[in-house]
C-alpha cells in the first residue's frame, strides 16, 4: 500500500514544468521585443518599397487582344478574365481562363478567340465569335485539364483543320467554322461514344469512330454510310498506339509534365485512321475507304423523312 | 385586493411595451422568412396557346434550321396542388427570383467548449423558381413562344429556348429589356451542337424593346455572360 502512495507523491512533486516554462519565457519576451523593434525600424523601408511593387505586380492589368476584346488579370497569375467593350464577359458562365488567343479569322469585325477555361466552373476549350454585336461561345472540347489543355490535333494532310477528339468536334482554323456530326440515325440508341477522326476535304462530311464501325455523317444531317472497321480490327490496329501513348506519358512524367494519356491515345487513333483511310468522292457522295474496307450506304432515313 | 392586483398589472404592461414591439418585429421576420421558404418553387408548366394575351411580356418567333423533336405528352399529377406537366417539344425556361428574410445560426464562443452560445441572425435569402412555357407549333421548323410573368416573383429578364434534335437536348439563352431599344431579330448558333436558329421578338402592346443572346451555360438562364445587369448591357 505505501508503495503506490509514494509513487503518487513523487509524481506530484516531480512537476517543475511551470517553473521551467517561466524561466524560458523571459528570453522569448526579449526576442519578441527585439523583433518588434526590428519591425518598427523596417516599416519605413517596407512602406517605401511597396508603391513600386504594387504598380508592377499587385494591380490588375488590362491587355487588349484585338477588336473590342481585352484580357484582365494579375500579372503574376496565369488566369485571365475576358473583357468585351470594357465589361466582363463570362461565356457559358466560365469566369477565368488559362489560355486565350485570337484564332486569325474575324466575324462581325471582331476576332474569333480560342479560350481554355480554368478548372473551377470550367467548360473546357471554347471558340468565341461575335454574332450581331454579341459574343457567342461554342464548345470545342469539354476536357477540363489545367496541366494539358486540349488544343486539338491537326488532321494529317490538312493545314487548316483541328480535330478535338474528346468533344468529337473539328475546327476549321481558316474560317472559324466548328463542325459536329450526328452519328445516330433517328430513334437509334447506340452505346458507343463517338469520336470524330476525319473530315472530308470540303468540310461537309465527317468520319466518326464507333466501337464496331466507322460512321460517315453529313453536316446538319445524320449518318449516311458505314465502314465495317470492326472491334477486332480496331484492337489489332490500335494496340501499338496504346503502348506508344503510355510511353509518351511516362516520358512526360519523367520530365515533370502531366499529360492526358487517354486523349493522346485518341489523337493517335485519329492520326492512324487518317493515314490508312482516304476520302474518295463517288457517285453517292464522299466515301472513306482504306485498310481493305469499303464504305457501304446506310438505309436511307434523312431529316426530310422524319 | 382588486386595486393591488391592478397596480402591478398596469406597471407590467408598461414595462412590457418595448418587448412586445420586439416580439411583433420578430414575428414579422418569421413570417417573411416563411415567405422565402415555402414558395411554390416547383416548375410550373404553361402552354403558349393557354396564355392570356394581356399577360404576355414578349412574343418570340423561332425558325429552327433543323426541325426539333415533336412528341408532345401531357402528364397530370393529382397532388394537393393538382398540376399538369407537358413534355416532348420545344419550350422556354423562364427563371424567377424572390428575396426574403431567412435565419442563419451564428455561434458565439468556441463550439468545442460547452460555453458556446448559438443565436439566430437574420439574412437575406434568394429563392428561385422556374416557369416552363411550351411553344405553339406553326410547322415542323417554326414555333411561337410567349414570355409570361409569375405572380409574386421577380424576373431575371432572361429565358432559355430548350429543344432537342434527334434526342440531343440543346439550350439557347436570351436576355431582354423593355427599356432599351435594339434590333430584336437575328440568327444565332447554339453552343453545344451548333444548331442554327433565327429568332425575332415582339413586345407587349407593340412597344419597342431589345432582345439579345445571353450566352449563358445551357440550363442556367439568368446568369448571362455579361452579368446580372442586363439593362446596362442592353442600354449600351
Amino acid at each position: 500500500m505505501p508503495a503506490p502512495l509514494f509513487t503518487k507523491h513523487q509524481s506530484r512533486t516531480a512537476l517543475p514544468q511551470p517553473f521551467r516554462a517561466t524561466f524560458s519565457f523571459i528570453p522569448s519576451k526579449r526576442s519578441c521585443l527585439c523583433l518588434a523593434l526590428a519591425l518598427i525600424v523596417s516599416i519605413p523601408v517596407i512602406a517605401r518599397a511597396q508603391p513600386v511593387a504594387s504598380e508592377n505586380t499587385y494591380a490588375k492589368t488590362v491587355e487588349p487582344i484585338g477588336g473590342d476584346f481585352a484580357l484582365q488579370g494579375y500579372p503574376r497569375s496565369h488566369l485571365r478574365a475576358i473583357l468585351f467593350r470594357g465589361k466582363p464577359y463570362r461565356p457559358l458562365n466560365a469566369v477565368e481562363f488559362i489560355h486565350v488567343r485570337a484564332l486569325g479569322p474575324t466575324q462581325g469585325g471582331q476576332p474569333m478567340l480560342v479560350a481554355v477555361s480554368n478548372d473551377f466552373m470550367g467548360v473546357g476549350t471554347i471558340l468565341i465569335a461575335v454574332q450581331n454585336g454579341t459574343p457567342l461561345a461554342r464548345v470545342l472540347s469539354p476536357d477540363v485539364n489545367l496541366h494539358d489543355p486540349d488544343m486539338g490535333v491537326a488532321q494529317p494532310g490538312r493545314k487548316d483543320l483541328l480535330l478535338f477528339t474528346t468533344g468529337s468536334r473539328a475546327l476549321v482554323t481558316s474560317t472559324g467554322q466548328v463542325l459536329w456530326f450526328e452519328h445516330q440515325r433517328p430513334k437509334e440508341k447506340l452505346h458507343s461514344i463517338p469520336q470524330l477522326v476525319s473530315v472530308s476535304p470540303d468540310n461537309r462530311y465527317g468520319a466518326l469512330l464507333l466501337d464496331n464501325e466507322i460512321r460517315l455523317g453529313r453536316l446538319d444531317d445524320g449518318p449516311y454510310a458505314t465502314v465495317p472497321f470492326t472491334k477486332a480490327m480496331q484492337t489489332k490496329a490500335f494496340s501499338s498506339l496504346w503502348d506508344e501513348s503510355s510511353q509518351a506519358a511516362r516520358k512526360a512524367l519523367d520530365a515533370g509534365q502531366r499529360i492526358d494519356q487517354r486523349r493522346l491515345y485518341r489523337n493517335l487513333k485519329a492520326e492512324w485512321i487518317n493515314k490508312n483511310f482516304q476520302w474518295q468522292e463517288g457517285k453517292s457522295g464522299w466515301q472513306f475507304n482504306g485498310y481493305g474496307l469499303k464504305s457501304a450506304a446506310l438505309p436511307l432515313t434523312t431529316a426530310q423523312e422524319r | 385586493m382588486r386595486s393591488t392586483l391592478l397596480m402591478p398589472n398596469s406597471l407590467m404592461s408598461k414595462s412590457l411595451m418595448p418587448s412586445i414591439r420586439r416580439l411583433t418585429t420578430l414575428g414579422l421576420l418569421v413570417l417573411l422568412a416563411g415567405c422565402a421558404g415555402s414558395a411554390e418553387i416547383f416548375e410550373e408548366h404553361v402552354r403558349t396557346e393557354d396564355a392570356k394575351p394581356t399577360d404576355v411580356v414578349l412574343t418570340l418567333d423561332v425558325a429552327f434550321a433543323r426541325a426539333p423533336d415533336f412528341e408532345p405528352e401531357t402528364n397530370t399529377y393529382n397532388g394537393p396542388p393538382r398540376r399538369v406537366e407537358y413534355s416532348g417539344y420545344p419550350s422556354l425556361d423562364v427563371p424567377f427570383y424572390q428575396k426574403g428574410l431567412g435565419m442563419d445560426l451564428g455561434v458565439l464562443g468556441d463550439p468545442r467548449a460547452l460555453l458556446a452560445l448559438p443565436y439566430p441572425s437574420p439574412t437575406t435569402r434568394t429563392t428561385s423558381a422556374k416557369l416552363k412555357i411550351f411553344g405553339e407549333r406553326r410547322d415542323a421548323r417554326h414555333y411561337r413562344f410567349v414570355v409570361l410573368p409569375r405572380a409574386g416573383w421577380n424576373s431575371y429578364n432572361s429565358f432559355q429556348v430548350s429543344f432537342a434534335v434527334n434526342g440531343r437536348r440543346e439550350g439557347m439563352t436570351f436576355a431582354y429589356s423593355t427599356k432599351a431599344v435594339c434590333e430584336s431579330a437575328f440568327d444565332v448558333t447554339t453552343p453545344t451542337y451548333g444548331f442554327g436558329m433565327s429568332v425575332s421578338a415582339s413586345f407587349a402592346n407593340g412597344k419597342p424593346g431589345c432582345l439579345m443572346a445571353c450566352d449563358a451555360r445551357p440550363g442556367y438562364p439568368g446568369y448571362c455572360a455579361f452579368g446580372a445587369d442586363v439593362e446596362s448591357m442592353l442600354a449600351k
